[in-house]
């Protein structure tokens, strides 16, 4: 049997998934995502105890597979179909192995992955390293939209002098960024 | 293959390794290692061919200009090298078992091998930093040169919010895995492992086996790293984990102390037949080796054996794994490994033990056990 998480790899470890000491699901996986459960593996065949699982959060996000006789949640279509436009990667393909396609995927998926990333994380926003030329074009694209908002506002009380300004300054900074990349 | 990348292959151990270091009575080594992705182009899971072509050229470029004051680089594709070659990367904690099995990507390796690069594992680069004993924030310090140096030619796919994107959410943020591998013969024998495991969980930490990724805990190596990788800076992440790798390392050494006060024939006993056996088995499995190498460096540790160097023990532990054993001796059938496994124990032991074994040994009474001639960075419990 292959791995339930990547379908890549034999399945190794038997997975409990707890929660509030009910185990709730069970996951036949390989060595490599067992261990990305977070949990102290025993030998394989073993069965060890997951607290989290990503697909188990997924699957209950877009509630069940519908109720016997009636029909399933609205969202559940809706959520289902989404499809990141860059890598091509579909929720589904993503609820099942827990792994996204590209960074487009982070804004496609953003609904559900926020509620995955706290409970995963316990946090949602980054502390720490930034990348140094990313840093420097963050920079760039701040004071640019601050630029452009005081165009904005030049503009609207036609202030023309300051807005033909505005703009220069605006052109100068587009055509030394496209100059430097 | 590049003769570097040769040379690696044949040696046990990475130049870093030989260093002196803190608290190596206990901790092993440190290793930090930062996941990152190139901004335009899909992540593994959903690269093209082209893609990958794209993503190992541009690696290789951005090594090739990695300036030379970080040291000199060597790239080399998957393709290059056999399955044996690859699990003696693994050995050596260069490369992951999962990058191994699937032997697409490449690997990059400085020549001291305290840094190298996994390219298309999970994401398309996972650095890192080794250095020997607690270390980690110098760990993090170079760790994160080594990601500039890269990002100088790469852009990281990265956003404000959430930091560096990972293909996994499990690694978004900082993407920082830190982690230490801390022997701890003292708190198995005494049965409190499994009490102070089940406490990690509650600060944040994880505990795994020697090789990581869902091994057993043989020979009494565990290792340890952060659970989370968002919310919180990196220098806060490995500064909590060294606090915790500090606490579990002054447990062991009470346990360690402990164990000598209270059945000290039972501990002189079974380090002594572990030196016996490692001297003079003519077959040991690689089970066998790893418990009996973990006795002896208990032995060491304690005071009880003649002294173990944590350099020695490191390539003892890597020349008895099966496959840099099957690789340094090709044509050796399987059935021949165990005999060549005692044989290089043997052969290597005296080596790695500061002679003479003392003249209490035979007689039984031997010194306090202390670990005074070990360099620490933290007073004893
Ligand atoms: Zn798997
Ligand atoms: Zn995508």
């Amino acid at each position: 049997m292959n791995c339930e998480r990547c379908h890549d790899r034999p399945a190794r470890y038997l997975v409990k998934q707890v929660i509030n000491g009910q185990t709730v699901g069970e996951l036949n996986l390989c060595e490599h995502c067992a261990a990305e459960h977070g949990d102290l593996p025993a030998a394989p065949g073993q069965t060890v105890e997951a607290p989290f699982s990503i697909q188990q959060f997924l699957a209950g996000l877009v509630g069940d597979a519908g109720e016997p006789g009636g029909a399933a949640p609205p969202a559940r279509e809706t959520v289902q179909g989404l499809r990141c436009p860059r890598c091509g990667r579909t929720y589904p393909e993503f609820a099942r192995t827990g792994l996204l396609g590209c960074s487009e995927c982070y804004e496609v998926f953003s609904a559900q992955l926020q509620p995955l990333i706290r409970r995963i994380h316990g946090k949602t926003r980054h502390e720490g390293k930034t990348p140094v030329r990313s840093a420097v074009d963050l920079r760039r694209r701040r004071e640019r939209d601050a630029l452009r908002h005081e165009l904005a506002e030049a503009v609207s009380r036609e202030d023309f002098e300051k807005a033909a300004e505005l703009r220069d300054r605006i052109r100068k900074m587009d055509g030394t960024a496209a100059a430097t990349s | 293959m590049d003769s570097a990348m040769a040379e690696a292959l044949g040696r046990p151990i990475g130049l870093w390794q030989r260093a002196d270091a803190p608290s190596t009575d206990v901790a092993v080594s440190s290793r930090v290692r930062l996941a990152r992705n190139v901004a335009d182009l899909p992540f593994p899971p959903r690269m093209q061919p082209s893609d990958v072509d794209s993503l190992l050229h541009r690696v290789e470029r951005a090594a090739a200009e990695i300036p030379r004051d970080l040291g000199i680089f060597t790239f080399t594709r998957m393709s290059e090298l056999t399955p044996l070659d690859r699990q003696v990367l693994v050995e050596k904690h260069l490369i992951s078992r999962q990058h191994a099995e699937q032997g697409r990507g490449a690997v990059l390796v400085r020549s001291d091998e305290q840094l190298s690069a996994m390219v298309l594992e999970e994401d398309h680069l996972r650095l890192q930093a080794l250095f020997p004993g607690l270390q980690l924030g110098a760990a993090w310090a170079l760790a994160s040169r080594f990601d500039d140096a890269l990002e100088s030619s790469l852009d990281w796919a990265f956003s404000d919010d959430v930091g560096f994107l990972s293909t996994c959410p499990t690694n978004l943020g900082t993407a920082m895995r830190a982690s230490v591998m801390l022997h701890l013969p003292g708190l198995c024998w005494t049965r409190r492992i499994g009490s102070l495991l089940a406490s990690l969980g509650a600060v944040g930490v994880v505990a795994r086996g020697l090789y990581g990724e869902g091994s057993t805990a043989e020979g009494n190596l565990f290792q340890v790293s952060n659970q989370t990788s968002l919310g919180q800076s990196e220098e806060e992440v490995v500064a909590h984990l060294q606090a915790v790798a500090r606490e579990i390392a002054a447990r062991e050494r009470s346990a360690r102390e402990a164990l000598l006060a209270e059945r000290r024939e039972a501990v002189e006993d079974r380090v002594w037949r572990a030196y016996g056996i490692l001297s003079s088995a003519r077959l040991l499995t690689s089970g066998e080796a790893l418990q009996l190498l973990s006795d002896l460096r208990l032995g060491s540790d304690l005071h009880v054996l003649p002294t173990v160097s944590a350099d020695g023990w490191a390539e003892l532990l890597v020349v008895t794994r099966r496959g840099f054993l099957q690789r340094q001796d090709g044509e050796a059938a399987p059935g021949r490994r165990d005999a060549r496994r005692a044989e290089t124990v043997r052969r290597r032991l005296a080596a790695a033990l500061t002679p003479p074994v003392p003249d209490h040994a035979a007689t039984g009474s031997v010194a306090n056990g202390t670990h005074s001639d070990q360099k620490e960075d933290v007073p004893d419990a």
